[in-house]
């Protein structure tokens, strides 16, 4: 897996290549705790060329997002498509997280809430 | 106020001070599907969701709506482990995308399972209220519940006044409860399907196959229901069965089910699970005629096979030409359980007099599949072995395979396929080198 890391404002955009599974889903919650301990708190997920995603990484994606609570910081999703979206319905983890159609239409709305700090 | 209700008032809490008894990492087993109890799972949820428990392990068999309101959500599957020992609506997605994970087992064995492989810390289920003996009754829910709530380290109760009180062995003492709680909440319904055409067709083939005076296993849902309909003219049956459902109470209010010439439990109706309506759980409520036992009991290949004409029906999903049949693999994943099935398979051929019956309709989709494929699609696991296939019934017929060669095997289940698909299936028996 490949992972890609950008900030833009008061977002890290994370765009992920690739299989995020039992084997790259450690990797991927280590790289999202180094930006947060940094004090970033806003990710945009883009999947656009994610090619699976597995039980470990929905479950790690949803605990980062609990522990992004307790500084008002949020997790967004987009770029879901084929078997990827397929999984995020299928677990019901479409009703937890915000999923936008483009990450310039995700940008516009985490660009409107208060950088931390 | 006797000493087994002063003991009730000591142990009796709200459903937040019973779920705080629960510790992080611990084991949860819960009642099985009508005997979840909401009130605690959904105290078990609440601290969950504010961040007080994490690392659970929770087993269900069968979830309905409590469970999956509550524990069963996405939001809390970091913090909750589900698992499933049989695939049903309610976690079927979960375990397709691996937040739940199925255990494979025969029914009849998660007793032993919960006993000697499991190390079980907490176990909830529904019960019946307390009388004067001090005794809670575990209702609709013997199964494997009765074991787990022996087998663990702490055991609490939620009693609800709708919970039928059961004979037979499904007694609970107080002394072997830890905590109490409260909620009379009406108790859930499996309101019975509308009956597909195909399911009068098979209800009659198969109710010619039951004897007067059988000892009958049903399911339920459309095929078994029909088959208690069609069995309003038989004598003296009598009843020893994984799931009691509400065909069953028809049968025995109009007398056709009398038990009279059950070689055990006569005059008793036997059952480990009850799944129905308002009126089944009414009606096996303080009712002596009605027992209930452990699932390592009822579901005992050896214990089913002493009831002489003992006739099994269970559902498949497929069947291949072999004789092999399929009743838990869809779409290349779990989606269902093996449950009783295999248990009742082998009891009833080994009971004499005894006939095991596996009912499928032909096609699906519309009419778009056969259901009898030449071959299982890779990774699709076996629920009936070929040697243990007795009679399969679909709408155009029944076939005994029993003591038959792979030819004739072949043949008899092509005759029981859809006709717009036995022409090619014939053709893949050559291939297969079976005709």
């Amino acid at each position: 897996m490949e992972i890609h890391a950008t900030k833009e404002g008061n977002a890290i955009v994370i765009s992920l290549k690739g299989r995020l599974d039992a084997v790259t889903s450690s990797e991927f919650e280590t790289s999202l705790s180094d930006w947060i301990s940094k004090g970033d708190n806003n990710f945009l997920l883009n999947f656009a060329d994610l090619e699976y995603i597995s039980s470990a990484a929905l479950r790690s994606i949803l605990a980062t997002s609990k522990k992004l609570k307790e500084t008002q910081g949020k997790i967004f999703l987009t770029g879901l498509h084929g078997p990827v979206e397929e999984v995020f319905k299928i677990s019901g983890f479409l009703s937890i997280f915000k999923v936008f159609a483009s990450a310039e239409a995700a940008l516009k709305e985490i660009w409107k809430t208060k950088q931390p700090g | 106020m006797n000493t087994y209700f002063t003991e009730y008032k000591r142990k009796l809490t709200d459903p937040k001070g019973a779920s705080e008894k629960i510790e992080n990492g611990n084991t949860i087993v819960h009642g099985l599907s009508i005997a979840e109890p909401p009130a605690l799972l959904s105290a078990i949820a609440d601290r969950a969701r504010a961040g007080r428990l994490r690392d659970i392990k929770i087993y269900s068999l069968l979830p309905l709506a409590h469970a999956a309101k509550t524990v069963l959500v996405p939001d809390l599957s970091d913090c909750i482990q589900a698992y499933s020992w049989f695939v049903a609506a309610a976690d079927r997605d979960r375990v397709k995308v691996g937040l739940d994970y199925f255990v494979p087992n025969y029914f009849h064995q998660i007793p032993r399972l919960c006993r000697d492989f499991m190390k079980i810390d907490v176990t909830i289920t529904t019960v019946s209220p307390m009388d004067k003996s001090g005794y809670f009754s575990f209702g609709t829910a013997n199964d494997f519940t009765s074991t787990a709530a022996r087998h663990c380290g702490k055991l609490i109760v939620e009693v609800n006044q709708n919970m039928p009180r059961v004979f037979g062995d499904s007694l609970l003492h107080i002394s072997e409860v830890d905590a109490i709680v409260e909620n009379h909440v009406p108790l859930l319904e499996m309101v019975p399907p509308e009956p597909e055409p195909e399911d009068e067709i098979i209800g009659k083939l198969i109710a010619d196959l039951v004897p007067d005076g059988a000892t009958i296993q049903l399911g339920v849902g459309g095929i078994p229901n029909s088959i208690a309909r069609h069995l309003g003219g038989h004598k003296d049956l009598g009843i020893h069965t994984e799931v009691f459902g509400p065909g069953m109470v028809d049968l025995i209010e109009k007398g056709v089910v009398t038990g009279r010439r059950k070689t055990i439990h006569p005059r008793k109706s036997v059952f480990t699970v009850t799944q129905g309506v308002k009126r089944t759980y009414e009606f096996i409520n303080d009712n002596p005629s009605i027992e209930s036992y452990p699932v390592s009991y009822v579901n005992e290949p050896a214990v089913i096979a002493q009831n002489d004409n003992m006739i099994s029906i269970n559902s498949i999903i497929e069947v291949d030409l072999l004789g092999q049949c399929n009743a838990e693999f869809l779409g290349g994943s779990q989606f269902s359980g093996t449950g009783g099935q295999l248990d009742f398979v082998r009891g009833a051929f080994n009971s004499r007099g005894g006939k095991s019956i596996l009912a499928f309709y032909s096609t699906a989709k519309n009419g778009e599949i056969s259901r009898v494929v030449p071959r299982f699609q890779t990774g699709t696991v076996v629920t009936t072995p070929r040697m243990d296939t007795h009679y399969l019934v679909t709408e155009y017929g029944v076939v005994n395979l029993k003591g038959k060669s792979t030819r004739e095997r072949a043949l008899d289940i092509i005759n029981i396929a859809h006709p717009k698909f036995r022409e090619s299936l014939l053709r893949e028996a050559e291939d297969m080198h079976l005709i």
